[in-house]
């Protein structure tokens, strides 16, 4: 078995942690038809209208804060993302107020914390206040218009539309820079809504560029296939039969999949882009080395779910939790154990990694393949023909946009 | 291109494009090192064309448009593989280039405008070279003592009797133990005063194998210490002292490195080198004031030297982004003061200041780093980005540029 990542990696990933999402409770006011832990899936831990316990919350700090004021800490600053998830996070802004008020106390120099959330902006207008006053970056699920909406729906099964919306214009209207600045939108897109519409209906009512996604595909079950089908859109299908599509997708750059899959190729594959002035000086790595697009563990996020399980992303399923929380506040992570089951599953598709052309641009995440726990394969793997067509289809994007070039080159960080 | 009425002109992306004021064009290849310097209007109007950010690198010419002069230039630029020609036709692309823009990540100015960003971002990943005066005590009198260190990685004699000590030396091995360091120098004063310098290897665990200990010849003594050797020899020489001094070092761990003031110093540097046998050995020229002749001679630049090897594409970028001479680099003085360069204003003291926050204040304030050639005369010299940075002579000679390019 080879060794792609060490115990090493892991703790230098946790000592420069940008992002740790607390999943607040999973309790919702909402019960939205497709929402991720609804009747479509089955890979997540069962909702029981319950709160992630306070005290889990400092142990994990704690465990961070400890690793960020190290000699490991390679940072002067840096700016550590602290953000709430649910089920709806404001059904337990208690939680969230102790949070902030935890990390003010323990003034740690070498650190700036930003606050985000994600909401249903079902209590929105209630604390406002609240989310303008500690200036959170907002991402509020708004599909688009009422019909867009009409799978957000409350327990009752009324569409939210109406009062999501009242909520929203009461928030830009009493803190408009606020507003300006930090609050954004995400739309999933699904049978009753298409990428133009959605799009239309929030950049004219609230002047944003929505981020328009897709139904999580995995994790679906068995008996509920069909139902999910029926549910299901495609974004890039949904865009390209928009009217208009070449203008939104300029006015999404970065937002619409176009635009991030020419930056993912320039940013691989240009031999003008370096992470860092060592990479310059010294030179790119010569070889490909890890296998798939997946993250280090904990090199992007730390999620912590509502029951104290750790997993490195709020978007795979529970069942990779890589550590937990116990219920007398320990944190457990044997980075040693984790290095070793990441491996594991690397090794199982790393042969076909070594012959896929794309290698380099790889955005799969190992833990969203099918089948991770027999003998998985890769839906993205790419011959020698499939990556001249997708070379080719990257440079005739550019062709058709090569203001766009510059752009990207001179404006976009994503490392 | 003969029989062609319409075609693809366009330029390749390794192609390094210079301009004086507009009235002047440099055209590098960076893979042949094949180039053209033109004041042909006609041929910079091509490429100013060429750049324009619509046409990505691209144009569509017409042959009957085309007058004899500007044919030529092309034929120029396509043999040296600095344009490429493709015939039009409705069925294949336009041939548009990924132009040599340079986009790195983490560039300092792209942090700035980033709210969400900190130029503090990983910063003790930059610290690749650290030189400690552990102390500036040595009763040696060389002639040039004083100037020496200025220039090149010499010993320092102030007597103030400073000296690391050893909490500090601590506190340094500490904070550093994770940083990519590639070389750890300590220097003095005489270094073999110094009490602490055989804890050295101890107290730098994690730097061990890149401990390099600089010593003037005279001041050599042999010592039980598993570190790299560099050694200082300056003329006029004392044979008996030098023939000691290269019987006591480890040979296979030791540098000797010669400073080098006219070209009789060089002659004598050869034969000391040939009769000894050494294996290890630099030459560095010293400016003392009064040898400039020298270094016109030797060390300043003409346009020949400039193209004598292929510059590539990766050192362009690195002239235009900071001087490689000082990235990654601190160095300690023996009362504690820290300098991105020895003659850059100073960052702070290791006894007030932390090394994060010490490279901080480095990637913010740029007192050395990132200082490229963009002062007067090199601002507006078409090989501005072809030369090496500046070093330490500009600096002690007080001349920006070391060229006979421009006065």
């Amino acid at each position: 078995m080879e060794n792609f990542v060490t115990k090493n990696d892991i703790l230098n990933r946790l000592v420069n942690l940008q992002q740790i999402t607390f999943e607040v409770t999973d309790a919702c006011n909402l019960k939205c038809e497709y929402c991720g832990y609804g009747e479509f899936y089955s890979d997540y831990d069962k909702r029981e209208n319950t709160n992630l316990p306070i005290e889990k919350a400092y142990a994990i700090l704690d465990y961070l804060i400890e690793l960020w004021q190290s000699e490991m800490n390679k940072s002067a600053k840096k700016n550590v993302y602290i953000s709430f998830y649910g089920g709806e996070p404001l059904l337990n802004v208690n939680f969230i107020e102790k949070v902030i008020d935890y990390i003010n106390q323990k003034q740690i120099l070498n650190r700036f914390f930003s606050y985000s959330m994600t909401t249903n902006a079902m209590l929105l207008g209630k604390y406002m206040d609240f989310v303008a006053k500690h200036n959170f970056g907002l991402l509020i699920s708004l599909d688009g218009d009422e019909e867009s909406q009409s799978y957000r729906v409350d327990h009752a099964g009324k569409n939210s539309f109406e009062k999501v919306m009242q909520n929203i214009k009461l928030l830009q209207k009493t803190y408009p820079d606020y507003f300006d600045k930090m609050v954004n939108f995400n739309a999933v897109l699904h049978n009753r809504s298409t990428y133009e519409k959605t799009y239309r209906f929030i950049k004219n009512e609230f002047g944003k560029m929505p981020n328009i996604t897709e139904l999580n595909n995995m994790g679906i079950r068995d008996d509920m296939k069909e139902a999910f089908m029926a549910t299901y859109r495609n974004t890039y299908e949904s865009l390209m039969q928009s009217e208009h599509y070449d203008e939104i997708e300029k006015d999404l750059f970065l937002k619409s999949g176009s635009y991030r899959t020419v930056t993912t190729f320039l940013h691989q594959y240009s031999p003008f882009v370096f992470r860092d002035y060592n990479e310059l000086l010294y030179g790119k790595p010569e070889e490909y080395k890890i296998p798939t697009g997946t993250c280090l563990p904990f090199g992007k996020r730390m999620f912590v779910t509502v029951s104290g399980k750790i997993l490195p992303c709020e978007r795979i399923g529970h069942q990779f939790a890589m550590g937990q929380i116990t219920d007398d506040n320990v944190v457990q992570l044997d980075l040693e154990q984790i290095a070793e089951k990441h491996n594991a599953y690397l090794n199982k598709v790393c042969n076909q990694c070594k012959t896929c052309k794309i290698a380099r641009a790889c955005i799969q995440c190992i833990y969203n393949l099918e089948n991770l726990d027999g003998k998985p394969v890769c839906k993205g793997y790419t011959n020698q023909e499939e990556f001249e067509q997708y070379v080719a289809s990257q440079m005739a994007f550019l062709e058709q946009h090569p203001e766009d070039y510059y752009r990207i080159m001179e404006e976009v960080i994503v490392e | 291109m003969e029989n062609q009425e319409k075609f693809w002109l366009f330029i390749k992306p390794h192609v390094y494009v210079s301009k004086e004021e507009n009235k002047c064009m440099l055209l590098y290849n960076t893979q042949n090192g094949e180039f053209i310097e033109t004041a042909r209007q006609h041929a910079i109007n091509t490429v100013n064309q060429l750049h324009e950010r619509q046409n990505l690198g691209t144009i569509l010419m017409e042959k009957k448009v085309i007058d004899s002069e500007i044919e030529t230039f092309i034929r120029e630029a396509e043999q040296k593989k600095i344009f490429g020609i493709m015939l039009y036709s409705e069925k294949h692309p336009r041939p548009v280039q990924l132009m040599p823009v340079l986009n790195i990540q983490k560039d300092i100015e792209k942090l700035r405008k980033d709210t969400d960003r900190s130029i503090g971002e990983d910063t003790l990943h930059y610290l690749t070279e650290l030189t400690l005066y552990v102390n500036d005590d040595c009763s040696l009198r060389c002639r040039h003592c004083k100037e020496a260190y200025k220039q090149v990685n010499f010993c320092i004699q102030n007597n103030t009797k400073f000296s690391i000590d050893l909490p500090t030396l601590q506190s340094i091995a500490k904070q550093i133990q994770y940083a990519p360091i590639g070389r750890l120098n300590i220097i003095g004063g005489n270094i073999f005063k110094y009490p602490l310098l055989e804890n050295i290897v101890d107290i730098f665990d994690a730097q061990k194998e890149v401990i390099h200990c600089w010593s003037h010849y005279r001041n050599f003594q042999p010592k039980d210490l598993d570190v790299n050797f560099d050694i200082w020899v300056d003329f006029p020489v004392s044979n008996e002292l030098l023939k000691k001094c290269l019987c006591d070092a480890p040979q296979d761990k030791t540098t000797f490195h010669f400073l080098i003031k006219n070209t009789e110093d060089v002659v004598n540097t050869e034969e000391i080198i040939e009769e000894h046998n050494l294996a290890n050995t630099e030459l560095h020229p010293f400016y003392t004031g009064e040898n400039i002749e020298f270094f016109e001679d030797n060390i300043f630049l003409n346009r020949e030297d400039i193209f004598s090897e292929i510059i590539e594409q990766r050192k362009i970028f690195c002239n235009q982004a900071f001087n490689f001479h000082n990235f990654g680099k601190l160095i300690v003085s023996a009362n504690g003061d820290v300098f991105a360069n020895i003659n850059a204003p100073k960052l702070g003291n290791v006894k007030e200041n932390s090394f994060l926050e010490l490279l901080y204040k480095e990637l913010d304030e740029n007192t050395a780093w990132r200082k490229t050639r963009t002062e007067k005369p090199c601002d507006n010299c078409l090989y501005q980005y072809l030369c090496p940075p500046t070093s330490n002579y500009e600096f002690v000679i007080g001349k920006p540029n070391l060229c006979t390019v421009k006065s």
